[in-house]
């Protein structure tokens, strides 16, 4: 049995003008430890998916299944990672890292260690008593990072997690983040827009299509490249070629619409 | 030896702290100009000494009535009732926008009611809460309450609402429920404009309680006031209006620099 299943979920928005299909019949397992990749133009559904993933609403039709259990409401042992950092502005970094244990009523002398170390971890230690405002945008992600990591979550949920960063910053992170996610063997799905993105950490790259949100086709990215650091993957002769399929294949979607 | 830039500097503080003397300055003498053409324009009859009064007339009745004590009887219930006022009505505008948020159901219901008790001037419910609630300091504090909390709901509960869904969508990712969001992200978010309807609700209470004294009470400032018009002692009008003035401005400093507190954190 996967880790993860997602079963002919489909979802749609409703007001009282329109009825709004985001998701139609998606089906996708996911294995412990697997990096995964959605890679789509907007509006293919992609965040709808992850927030249905989250339990943080309930799909119109279709199931979520973690561990085989099914994803009723937002679920303890999962962590989510924002387009930006969403850090409290009023709380000092300390206190936005415990967040995630207080409200879980897991806010103890070792839990507490253990946020505090992934902290060190990420050579952060000296920010603790500051607030946000007094850091930069990436290390407010890292932090951000740090907070998720630290109610220890089986299943990551990023939600195009780079795209407010610079460049730079953002393939720092993507190293960093590709590193702590295997370090600590955890099973990540990665929302993007960011085709070198998607084949520099994932295992596998599922293409989506828009209006509505439809899996399109899926990329196992040789095991080779999956080994590797986003960095060098990005450097490596076979991802031009990569690449390129994918390219097209997102060139062909936009024709089609 | 100093660099350009230390002489530039210095120059730069002097030129600001010369501003600032010269305001400060500015300010002092407008006052003391103030004060002297009054008491001239008074003594000389070119206004009403009996409407206009005088400064020197204010001050002596100052003293005798801080001697005799009675001013400060007035002056402790006016105080008294404007921050009891003040206060139920910040916490008690604050409660209702927290239900409102809470109970979009009640929200929606409650909305056309909210805008026509917010449109209505509350001063003419004056006679209904006498009669309602005695002619005592509870009538006076209710028509503090009455004016300042209609108008603290609308606008925290405007707050609770605009909060961005996103710090709300993290604690719901970490398995958070609704009182969790409203602890700590709704209220903590919306501290600052809480902060800014004190800075409102400072001035409404005073309005609210020197109208409810004018119309019920036997001390107090707005007693003060209506007491020396009906005995035309205009002295002791103006009197009742400069302390008036301090005191508010006093508690609108107060709030001021809760404010600042709030930001350095």
């Amino acid at each position: 049995m996967a880790f993860l299943t997602v079963n002919q979920l489909t979802h749609a928005y409703f007001s009282t003008q329109s009825v709004t299909t985001a998701l139609e019949n998606i089906s996708l397992q996911v294995e412990e430890g697997e990096f995964v990749s959605f890679l789509g133009p907007s509006g293919c559904g992609k965040t709808t998916l992850l927030s249905l993933i989250a339990g943080l609403m309930p799909p119109t039709i279709g199931t979520v299944k973690i561990q085989n259990e099914n994803v009723q409401k937002a679920h303890n042992q999962i962590g989510y990672m924002f387009q930006q950092d969403y850090l409290f502005p009023w709380r000092t970094i300390e206190e936005n890292i415990f967040i995630g244990l207080k409200i879980q009523h897991k806010l103890d002398k070792m839990s507490k260690t253990f946020a505090l170390d992934l902290l060190e971890q990420l050579n952060l230690e000296h920010t603790r008593t500051k607030y946000p405002h007094e850091l930069s945008g990436g290390m407010r992600q890292r932090i951000a990072l740090v907070r998720t990591l630290a109610t220890q979550p089986v299943l990551l949920l990023l939600d195009e997690p780079f795209s407010a960063l610079d460049y730079q910053t953002k393939l720092k992170l993507e190293n960093l983040v590709f590193n702590t996610l295997k370090e600590h063997q955890k099973t990540a799905l990665l929302v993007t827009h960011d085709i070198g993105e998607a084949i520099a950490m994932s295992d596998r790259v599922i293409v989506f299509s828009a209006n509505p949100g439809k899996i399109k086709s899926i990329h196992t990215i040789p095991s080779e490249l999956q080994k590797m650091e986003p960095f060098e993957v990005r450097n490596h002769e076979d991802y031009k070629h990569i690449f390129q399929t994918i390219w097209e294949e997102l060139n062909e979607l936009e024709v089609e619409n | 030896m100093k660099s350009k830039i230390d002489i530039a500097y210095e120059q730069y503080i002097h030129q600001e702290r010369r501003t600032k003397r010269n305001v400060l300055f500015t300010q002092f003498l407008l006052f003391v100009l103030f004060v002297g053409v009054w008491e001239l324009a008074s003594t000389q009859n070119w206004i009403n000494p009996l409407l206009f009064s005088s400064p020197s007339r204010i001050s002596e009745l100052f003293i005798n009535k801080i001697g005799d004590g009675t001013l400060l009887v007035h002056i402790a219930a006016t105080t008294g009732e404007t921050l009891a006022s003040f206060v139920i009505a910040t916490i008690f505008g604050t409660a209702c926008a927290a239900i409102l948020w809470w109970a979009p159901f009640v929200s929606k219901v409650s909305d056309p009611y909210l805008v026509v008790l917010n449109a209505m001037p509350k001063v003419a419910l004056g006679p209904i809460l006498i009669v309602a609630l005695g002619p005592g300091y509870i009538s006076i504090i209710a028509m503090g309450v009455l004016i300042s909390f209609v108008i603290t709901t609308l606008v925290v509960y405007a707050a609770f609402h605009e909060t961005d869904q996103n710090y709300i969508k993290v604690i719901e990712t970490f398995g958070g429920d609704k009182k969790q969001v409203f602890q700590e992200v709704t209220l903590p978010a919306a501290i600052p404009t809480i902060i800014s309807t004190l800075k409102v609700n400072v001035g409404l209470s005073w309005v609210g309680v020197i109208v409810g004294e004018f119309l019920v009470s036997k001390k107090g400032l707005g007693y003060m006031i209506i007491y020396g018009f009906q005995v035309f002692n205009f002295t002791l009008v103006l009197l009742s209006l400069f302390i008036i003035a301090i005191l508010a401005t006093f508690m609108y400093t107060g709030v001021g620099m809760l404010e600042n507190r709030w930001r350095k954190r």
